[in-house]
């Protein structure tokens, strides 16, 4: 599975209620221990929103703080989407349960 | 026990803003293309999360991303050149990445990599032809 | 000591690197057709290149990434193909007028018909960023440059009537006769030929050639404060020396010898001398700029190895691209395609390209971890917003304007 077959596809609740697209994936570095002799990067959650420009700008999760203007248009915090929370896959849609989202608040 | 560059597990790392589009850098400080996608590999047990198996580094994975016609297009390029058709011309290896910055450093020589093909023949049959091409860099 | 000389290096060849084929047409140009009433829009582009540039050297200095690096990383592959597409091809059209330019000028001195030099001049533009160190061929082509300070004595000898110079710049309008579409669609000529996005590349790229780190912020500020303003005031007197010489006449300035004319007459032979010196020096110093931004902006979007800091079979893509840009601005120069022309699209294209490449500077100036304490602030920030607003309004309407214009006729 690529990173890029995971961006930008529609996310939808099982009661159908669309979230946004994906737009980032959370990573944590919990993996089992590779060659290098450091735990792999392993997928956790999915950043889910509505605005489709300005998601690498550094705004939502980055550390850009300003000009104000640019922060005012480009600070829109996403949804979490946990992996586990999800129902089932495609490249069109990826659905999800929504009561699984909500405990990992 | 520590990852890439000695940070503590259970680092955090955002895919698309720390990862996608970053400067990939060799063992010698050299640049070696950037990170054009990512690759996971699903366990078949249903609670188990997606793991980074490879970084991908080329016109194939960048047509990923590109999407559309264009990238359609961009990706047939890449498979006209490809030396063998059985190869995976983009892939980098988990293992090979040594630490994660606002570049990516890698434990391996660029010269060594596969996704660094098209820098070596455009060196070997366009470059090195013409005199002066080792001339010492200030 | 070293470190002032250092500084003052730095700050002459970025005055006798700010002038180019553009910045010679552009503001003869309008001198010409407008007198002094379009000084403003020179001034305004001389501040614009200041924070823009600014930004980007602090940015290259702190964090080692030059422009076109954070373009892709910030607006992703897609949005960064795109601005690549638009900056490289607006280069590409900024190294043919800059060939042909250096062409021109030699025709001044041998009357020996420009297209004969064009392939000659393409062939040394290649040699010496294949052969010539950085710092010396920034140097050197730098204080060459310097030569148009014949342009402000030309101006000062001419004895105008400063005080009518002055009123018509301190008061714009539109002069009767004119149309508004084409005052608007010239000050965006020059907005362009004072802000070009090449100038930024090749600024940043050199910052991180030349390893600037945070030691070298201050000298990175001189280049900037001192440097450019210095060459905006040669811009101006172009401007000026058109200005008094054809604008009574109502003569438009349609050929680079035009460009010399105002220092002939206000000189005689030597001050022409000095003049053509300065037009080969800026056109040829503009060519290796933009050659090597050719190189600069797809080796950085591909993350290619890149530069003359390391051997050229070790950067072999980026200097694959250089030379193939050469060849294209060779091939289409002897076309006998107008360089005049060329040079006109090219600058009002560049202003219509400007907010693609100044955005994501704007927002990694402002990111607190890649530049710590090096963060924009306050003051800046807000002027570097007005720009932001300006450049995004002069982006839209360049092309209307170039079209219900008729581009400038």
């Amino acid at each position: 599975m690529k990173l890029s077959e995971l961006l930008g596809v529609t996310v939808v609740t099982t009661d159908g209620e669309e979230l946004g697209r994906v737009h980032d994936a959370l990573l944590v570095q919990d993996g089992p221990v590779g060659a290098q002799g450091f735990a792999g990067l392993r997928l956790h959650a999915l950043a889910v929103g509505t605005r489709s420009f300005g998601t690498k700008l550094g705004y939502t999760q980055g550390t850009v703080k300003g000009p104000w203007l640019l922060r005012a248009m480009f600070r829109r915090p996403p949804t979490l989407v946990p992996w586990l929370a999800i129902v089932h896959r495609s490249a069109e849609r990826i659905v999800v349960d929504r009561g699984r989202i909500d405990e990992s608040r | 026990m520590n990852g890439p560059g000695g940070e503590p597990a259970g680092r955090q790392v955002w895919a698309v803003l720390e990862l996608l589009d970053r400067q990939l850098v060799d063992r010698d400080g050299r640049l070696a293309g950037k990170i054009d996608d990512v690759d996971f590999v699903v366990d078949d047990d249903p609670d188990a999360l997606p793991r980074v198996d490879a970084l991908l580094s080329g016109l194939g994975a960048l047509a990923n991303q590109i999407g559309g016609d264009f990238g359609r297009w961009l990706a047939s390029i890449e498979r006209r050149l490809a030396a063998r058709r059985d190869r995976a011309p983009s892939r980098i290896a988990w293992s090979d990445v040594k630490s994660i910055g606002s570049s990516v450093e890698l434990a391996a020589d660029r010269d060594d990599l596969d996704s660094n093909r098209g820098e070596r023949w455009v060196r070997d049959v366009i470059i090195d032809k013409v005199p002066g091409a080792g001339h010492e860099a200030e | 000591m070293k470190k002032v000389f250092g500084v003052t290096l730095g700050i002459l060849t970025a005055m006798g690197g700010f002038v180019d084929i553009g910045d010679l047409v552009a503001n003869s140009a309008t001198g010409a057709r407008y007198g002094m009433s379009l000084a403003w829009a020179v001034v305004l582009g001389v501040v614009g290149i200041i924070v823009f540039a600014e930004m980007a050297g602090r940015v290259a200095s702190v964090t080692q990434r030059a422009v076109f690096d954070l373009v892709r990383e910030r607006l992703g592959a897609r949005a960064g193909l795109v601005n690549l597409g638009a900056s490289f091809f607006i280069t590409v059209l900024t190294l043919i007028a800059e060939v042909a330019g250096v062409a021109l000028s030699f025709q001044l001195v041998s009357d020996v018909n420009y297209l004969l030099f064009i392939p000659l001049v393409g062939f040394a533009v290649w040699l010496v960023i294949w052969r010539v160190k950085f710092t010396t061929l920034e140097t050197v082509f730098g204080l060459m440059g310097l030569a148009m300070i014949v342009t402000i004595v030309a101006i000062v000898q001419l004895h105008p009537d400063w005080s009518s110079l002055w009123h018509h710049a301190s008061h714009p309008s539109v002069p009767p006769g004119e149309g508004r579409p084409t005052y608007f669609y010239f000050a965006i000529a020059l907005f362009g030929a004072a802000m070009t996005p090449y100038e930024v590349f090749f600024f940043s790229s050199g910052a991180v050639e030349e390893k600037w780190t945070r030691s070298d912020l201050v000298l990175n500020k001189a280049n900037v404060y001192l440097g450019f303003p210095l060459g905006g005031l040669l811009s101006l007197s172009l401007m000026a020396g058109a200005a008094v010489v054809f604008h009574p006449l109502g003569v438009g300035v349609d050929f680079l010898s035009q460009v010399a004319l105002p220092t002939s007459l206000a000189l005689g032979k030597v001050g022409l001398a000095f003049v053509i010196v300065g037009f080969v020096a800026c056109t040829f110093g503009a060519a290796l700029e933009t050659a090597l931004s050719c190189g600069y902006t797809m080796s950085q979007y591909f993350g290619w190895q890149w530069g003359k800091l390391v051997r050229p079979r070790e950067a072999a893509r980026f200097h694959l691209v250089v030379v193939s840009s050469i060849v294209v601005a060779i091939v289409v120069g002897v076309t006998a395609i107008d360089p005049i022309k060329v040079t006109e699209y090219s600058i009002v294209l560049s202003a219509a390209a400007l907010p693609l490449t100044y955005f994501p500077i704007l927002v990694v100036a402002n990111d607190a971890n890649y530049m710590g304490d090096d963060v924009n602030g306050p003051v800046r920030n807000a002027i570097a917003t007005f720009y932001m607003v300006l450049l995004t309004v002069v982006a839209a309407a360049t092309i209307p304007l170039m079209i219900a214009t008729k581009a400038g006729s």
